[in-house]
Parts: C-alpha cells; structure tokens; sequence
C-alpha cells in the first residue's frame, strides 16, 4: 500500500469519506424522488413510462393501493412501511454525517420495532396502522443509514486504497 | 499470498440472487425489503469471509456481492424476461379484477394503461415496457445485493479490526 505523512492521510481519508457521503445521499434523494416521480407522471397522463416504474418497483413491494401513500389520487409505488423506511434512510444519511458512530446491537435493536409490526399483525395480535407501518419502517431505515455512515470513512478507504478493488 | 477464490462465493450467491428473484411466486420473497438479493449478497459475503485468511474488508465483500449481484441481474433479465412476458395477459387479467377496489380516476387509468398495452405488438412490449423494467429491475436488484455483502461483513466478519493508519 502506498505510505504518506499522517496528516495527509488524513485529509485525503476525509475528502474519500465526504464524497462516498454525498454519492450515497444522491442516490438516496434520487430513489425517493423517483417514488413520488411515479404517481406523477401516471396522473399527468404518460401511462407507459408510470407503468414501467409501477412494475419496477413491484420487485420490492406488495404496492397494495390501500397501503401506500397516494398523489394526486395515485398511490406511491411502494407500501407506506417501504416509505418510511426510503425517507428514514435518506434523513438519517443527511443527518449522520456528525453523529458518532453507531454500535452494530444499535442496528438490530432498531430493527425490533418494524419485525414486531409486521409480525404481531400478521399474527392479527395488534392492528398495525398506516402511522405505525411508516414510524418503525424510519426508524429502520434511519438506523441502517447511521450505521452504514459509521462506516464510510473505512469503506472509502478500502475503496481508494486499491487493494480491494485492484488487486482483490 | 494466494488470493482468495472471489469467482465461487459470487457464482453462488449470484444464482441464489438470479433464480430466486426470477422464480414465479418464489419471487415474491423479495417483497421483503427485497430478501433474496440481500440474502445473495450475505451467502457471499460469508463464504468469502470463510476462505479468507485475513479479516474481509466491506470493500472486498461488496465487491464478491457486486459480481454476484451481476450475474443475478443477467439471469434475472434473461430468464425473467420471457416469464413476464408469458405471463404479461395473466397480469393483465389481475389488474382487472383489482380495479373494483380502486377510485373512478385510478379505474380510468387503468384501462387506459391496459388498452394501451393491448395495443402494442409483442415487440413493442418487449422493447418498450418488459426490456426498461427488467434492466431498471436489473439495477435495483444489484444495488441491494452490494448491500448484504456489507451487512454479511458485519455479521459474519469476527477478526478483529485492524486500525485506519496500519491500513
């Protein structure tokens, strides 16, 4: 690996960091506009390019009309937890990028709130709501979104380094 | 120092990606936050991390997971793409049905939308409406795959971590 003086190090690590930052947050805005995009371009009239993205988006949810969000009277593409999980993801990176880093049981534990919805209403013990369903869906999303940004500095890194992507 | 297979993890993980993922109803496992791929992304990532004799970075996992995620995204667009369109008219028929639960704007669009799909050839299908989808779902399919290699890291990779400045 090539050797330099720690403080350069230093910089470079964290100009590698800042733009893996905000690489991932436009891909994160780009994704949750693309979300609204589709319900938009199905009420203004351009059917197959809504229609495409309405069976894209069927690859990762159910997109049960009675479950999502709707604009202008049509419904996102994904259900309203996929919503709140997107958003949170999307805040919690933005919002990140000063917080400490987060502890993996942080990341499991964030995750409890979302199985448990889902699965005490399928179980038809609790009557998960469109609030609930979004609620722990965020804070799903935001919490993989701290952890992932607790680790950008390291996969920046690796990913500059060469060796990963290089050598292998 | 030899390096470690990536070529065995990645064509695993990329089939269970590929086939489960393009597999009718098998397929709607990926409705959970899209599980097959971050379930192909995690197998190898693990079996990466366990032919390795040094500590597996992200960058080397997401990389396996990457490759994985490629060959699941071909399989997914050329295996995929002929189900759909074999079983586009059932769909159709689907949507049909569903439109009873829908409002009287969203049932109009609705029929514009299948008039407007009766109305194309099967060329036109396939180039302008089954080709975007699959390759759009191609990209989403490898994004998330990338994303379990990651996460297979942090819940497979044991050794301890080596600090930034040996690295």
């Amino acid at each position: 690996m090539r050797s330099c003086a720690l403080t350069e190090c230093d910089q470079r690590n964290e100009r590698r960091a800042r733009q893996l930052y905000w690489f991932v947050a436009v891909v994160a805005l780009l994704w949750l506009s693309w979300l609204w995009l589709t319900p938009w371009l199905m009420a203004t009239q351009r059917v197959l390019p809504a229609l495409v993205f309405y069976r894209v988006f069927a690859l990762v949810c159910h997109q049960l009309p009675e479950r999502s969000f709707s604009v202008q009277g049509f419904p996102l593409p994904v259900c309203v937890r996929c919503t709140g999980i997107y958003v949170g993801f999307a805040l919690g990176w933005l919002l990140s990028v000063r917080w400490p880093r987060m502890p993996r049981r942080w990341l499991i534990a964030a995750f409890l709130p979302l199985a448990s919805d889902w699965f005490l209403g399928v179980a038809g013990w609790w009557p998960n709501t469109p609030t609930s369903r979004t609620l722990t869906g965020a804070l799903a999303g935001g919490a993989l979104a701290w952890w992932l940004s607790g680790q950008r500095r390291t996969i920046a890194i690796e990913i500059h380094s060469g060796e990963a992507f290089l050598h292998g | 120092m030899a390096e470690t297979d990536r070529n065995h993890p990645a064509l695993i993980g990329g089939l269970i990606v590929g086939i489960l993922s393009t597999l009718p109803l098998v397929k709607l496992g990926n409705l959970f936050f899209c599980m097959w791929a971050l379930l192909g992304g995690a197998v190898a990532a693990r079996m990466y991390i366990q032919s390795s004799p040094k500590r597996v970075t992200y960058a080397e996992a997401a990389r396996v997971a990457g490759q994985a995620g490629l060959l699941g995204a071909v399989i997914n667009v050329f295996i995929g793409m002929p189900i759909e369109l074999a079983m586009l008219p059932a769909g159709m028929k689907w949507l049909e049905g569903a439109m009873a639960t829908m409002t009287a704007v969203q049932q109009q669009q609705i029929k514009e939308a299948l008039e407007l799909l009766r109305g194309m050839t099967t060329g036109e299908i396939v180039l302008g409406f089954l080709l975007p989808v699959a390759l759009l779902g191609a990209t989403v399919l490898f994004g998330f795959t990338i994303l379990g290699g990651v996460l297979g890291v942090t819940l497979f990779e044991k050794r301890r971590d080596l600090p930034e400045e040996e690295r």
